[in-house]
């Protein structure tokens, strides 16, 4: 199965979510993302079914890629397929 | 990508056939297949001349940096990769590796490619994925700016 590995780590906060890639898909997390994310483009990408799909048929064939690498001073965030 | 991949990448970039790379290197045909599939690689003497022969520098050949922009012969980008590194002068260092087919579905759609970092809001992704599908390659964007914020753009 694949999945997202994600991890954020800030001074108050440390998490790691191990999400299924189907999951990104389900209409329950794309409310939520719309819901957290109101006017970024998260949200715009969350709205967009047809893009949801095309992005999750991608995901699904690059397994061990480090999607997003970020390293601030408030925070660490990484995402890997 | 391995020092294998990355010689198999650059020879059907130049159209050239496992024998004709072999016979430029005298070797045999059999061991740029084996480089090719990871079983063995090339000789530590033979970088020079791969490199030298691709029109790039050995760190390049190693993966060590970036290559600079090139054209490439082939127009294909479906298996090509647009990474973003930006590395700010408060430290704030940012890496994204996005497969160019997602990064032209989100252009396409009219979704920004600034993954919410405001110093990438002002490059223009139409033009840049236009250079692309035309055969532009390497690090296609290497921007200082004047606050000392590095910002790069490599396709490979």
């Amino acid at each position: 199965m694949k999945a997202m590995k994600i991890l954020v780590e800030s001074e108050k906060t440390k998490i790691k979510l191990f999400v299924p890639l189907w999951l990104m898909k389900s209409k329950l997390l794309i409310k939520w993302i719309g819901g957290k994310d109101k006017s970024g483009s998260f949200a715009k990408i969350a709205k967009n079914r047809e893009l949801i799909r095309k992005i999750y048929t991608e995901l699904k064939k690059h397994k061990g890629l480090v999607l997003v690498d970020v390293i601030s001073k408030d925070a660490v965030v990484k995402i890997v397929i | 990508m391995n020092i294998g991949e990355k010689i198999a990448a650059l020879r059907k970039q130049n159209n050239m056939t496992q024998e004709e790379l072999a016979n430029h290197l005298s070797v045999t045909p059999q061991a740029v297949s084996k480089w090719e599939n990871g079983i063995t690689s090339p000789d530590i003497s033979l970088l020079g001349a791969i490199a030298s022969l691709f029109h790039i520098t050995t760190d390049e050949l190693l993966g060590l940096q970036a290559p600079r922009a090139y054209a490439a012969a082939d127009n294909d980008v479906s298996n090509l990769m647009l990474k973003v590194r930006v590395i700010s002068v408060d430290g704030d260092r940012v890496n994204v590796n996005i497969p160019l087919s997602i990064a032209t579905f989100m252009l396409e759609s009219g979704t920004k490619l600034d993954f919410g970092n405001e110093k990438m809001k002002d490059i223009d992704w139409a033009t840049i994925t236009q250079a692309v599908s035309k055969g532009l390659r390497g690090k296609i964007v290497d921007v200082t700016s004047a606050d000392g914020d590095l910002v790069e753009i490599i396709v490979e």
